[in-house]
């Protein structure tokens, strides 16, 4: 039962992924670029926490394309810094990626791109309690 | 396509998530809204005949899967079995912006 004046919301933020664990241990991060894409389309706010080593996938030193593919040296791919760059122009108002401050300094990865701010920790229940809706993928 | 959905939304990413599956058939048991979202290498899972989807199906459970996912693993809606529709990633943003849904992501 909702007591009065208690029910959650209204919300600054539509949806929270939390992103964790190992970035390339799967698809993930395609799943997660897939969704920004499709939810700021639709005229969401969405924002990331990056934890882990998820904390790596946009910093500056990635640059704008991954390494070359040496069976196709022809071939070009965007880091995944640049898609969140492109993501993070795109949608200036309605898109955050931010990044674990614990983890960032415990990997030594707290240089980023233009946009994304380190955030302490503390702040993250800030970010589950401003979000109707929390995604937690990853693992711990 | 529309899907947007209210109740609880489970995601399965993994070719061995029986536990999680079973975790849906229990929650479509109390009678509570489940939809059961295939995605990643849980496509594969669907594709070689693992996942129980008529026993999800006939307890009520909706089972959608990733259609990005199936192309990745050489799969085609003809190849889908009775009951497991194949979603976008509009319709997957749809499910998780839907007010009220409850998300468990495995």
């Amino acid at each position: 039962m909702a007591v009065a004046g208690t029910e959650p919301g209204p919300f600054d933020w539509d949806l929270l992924i939390a992103l964790t664990a190992a970035p390339f241990a799967s698809d993930v991060v395609t799943t997660v670029l897939r969704l920004l894409d499709a939810t700021l389309r639709r005229g969401a706010r969405t924002q990331v926490w990056a934890c882990g080593y998820a904390t790596a996938l946009t910093q500056r030193s990635l640059g704008l394309f991954k390494p070359a593919d040496v069976l196709d040296l022809r071939a070009v791919f965007p880091s995944t810094a640049a898609m969140v760059g492109d993501l993070l122009r795109e949608y200036p108002e309605s898109l955050l990626w931010q990044v674990c401050r614990f983890c960032a300094e415990d990997r030594g990865a707290l240089e980023h791109i233009d946009g994304v701010p380190i955030r302490s920790f503390s702040r993250f229940a800030g970010r589950v309690a401003a979000s109707a809706t929390t995604v937690y993928i990853g693992g711990a | 396509m529309t899907v947007e959905t209210a109740g609880h939304l489970l995601v399965e990413t993994k070719e061995s998530g029986d536990a999680f599956l079973r975790d849906a058939l229990t929650l479509a048991g109390t009678g509570r809204d489940v939809t059961l979202l295939l995605i990643q290498d849980a496509a594969g899972a669907v594709l070689r005949g693992h996942a129980p989807v008529e026993r999800l199906t006939e307890a009520g459970v909706r089972v959608l899967i990733d259609d990005f996912s199936l192309r990745q693993h050489a799969g085609a809606v003809a190849d889908l079995p009775t009951g497991v529709r194949a979603v976008d990633a509009d319709d997957i943003a749809g499910l998780l912006l839907a007010p009220g849904v409850r998300v468990v992501w495995h």
